[in-house]
């Protein structure tokens, strides 16, 4: 197994017991857990971010990094993986679900910036 | 009862009629031992796999079929198969009370093990999008080096109780979310519909 192979592993490994551990309600764990997960799944990302031929992992890694980031408060991060991701050549499907990462990353800023205050209940509701 | 008497003889060995295992006396449907998700999958644990066998229970009891019911496949397949469950209890059918929900899981169980039939192909990862139901899918025997080189994506749909239209409806939709274009990434798009039990599989 590759080392980016087995980073990743790691990383869904600790995603998967960061959600077993909010389920349980030990946020404490939860949160260093997922942590964990992002620095494993960036470190694979980082791995791969050089070999623009590598699709989709390279894209796929870097969404996965990425979210896992959001979840961990590292939006700077996730900003920047999602960058690289979308400066070399994913498939249209990653790179479409990057953008909306982007987006749901920044939009309440998008609002804020146009003194409009964002109201994520609502926009869920009408989107369903 | 009768699932458990079922799910037991195709568990153990091959029958002494010869019959080989998992496969029914007529030659054009196979059975398709539903309660085998408990067994897992390279991304479905056992428990989930459990879970997801429960909710293809709840869905074909709740449609009031006999054990060995007929799913047809249509499509880019062609194929029957007849469909076994366990015994659905009293709390299951309250821990499933959702609707929607049920029908959603169960219509991956059903897609797995469809999948699992006919292609080359397994559940090798949950997609890490965030919200979305999204699989990736893995050849059975393929070991690569680098996560997700060669994989398909998965896109499943359950609907609980309507006619051809609305199936082919919920095909079409599934179609334009995983591609907007003709992408380099293919997919295998699943609809279930559990009222007359068929699995509607497009390769993309």
């Amino acid at each position: 197994m590759s080392q980016i192979q087995e980073l990743h592993q790691q990383a869904m490994d600790l995603a998967e017991m960061a959600q077993v551990a909010k389920l349980r309600g030990d946020f404490n764990s939860a949160s260093q857990l997922s942590r964990q997960a992002f620095e494993k799944e960036r470190l694979a990302a980082e791995l791969i971010a050089g070999n623009l031929e590598a699709e989709p992992t390279r894209s796929v890694l870097h969404r996965s990094a990425a979210t896992l980031g959001v979840e961990c408060g590292e939006i700077h991060t996730a900003e920047r993986l999602i960058a690289i991701a979308l400066s070399g050549n994913p498939p249209t499907e990653i790179a479409e679900e990057l953008k909306d990462l982007f987006v749901q990353i920044n939009i309440d800023k998008y609002f804020a910036r146009r003194g409009i205050a964002f109201d994520e209940a609502k926009l869920q509701s009408f989107m369903g | 009862m009768l699932a458990s008497i079922i799910r037991r003889s195709l568990f153990t060995a091959p029958q002494s009629n010869g019959v080989q295992e998992g496969y029914s006396m007529n030659s054009n449907s196979k059975e398709l031992v539903i309660t085998k998700l408990e067994q897992g999958l390279p991304a479905i644990t056992p428990a989930f796999g459990a879970a997801l066998a429960e909710a293809c229970a709840v869905c074909l009891t709740d449609q009031d079929y006999i054990q060995g019911v007929e799913l047809k496949v249509k499509g880019d397949f062609t194929a029957v198969f007849q469909l076994y469950w366990q015994e659905v209890t009293d709390q299951m059918m309250r821990c499933w009370n959702d609707s929607e929900y049920t029908t959603e899981q169960a219509a991956y169980g059903i897609a797995f093990l469809v999948i699992q039939e006919l292609t080359d192909y397994t559940v090798i990862e949950r997609s890490r999008r965030g919200t979305g139901f999204d699989y990736w899918l893995g050849k059975k025997s393929e070991n690569n080096e680098l996560p997700f080189q060669n994989a398909v994506r998965l896109e499943v749909s359950g609907i609980r109780k309507g006619d051809n239209s609305r199936v082919k409806a919920r095909v079409k939709q599934k179609l334009e979310q995983v591609s907007p274009t003709d992408g380099t990434l293919p997919a295998y798009i699943v609809v279930v519909e559990f009222s007359n039990p068929l699995a509607f599989i497009v390769k993309k």
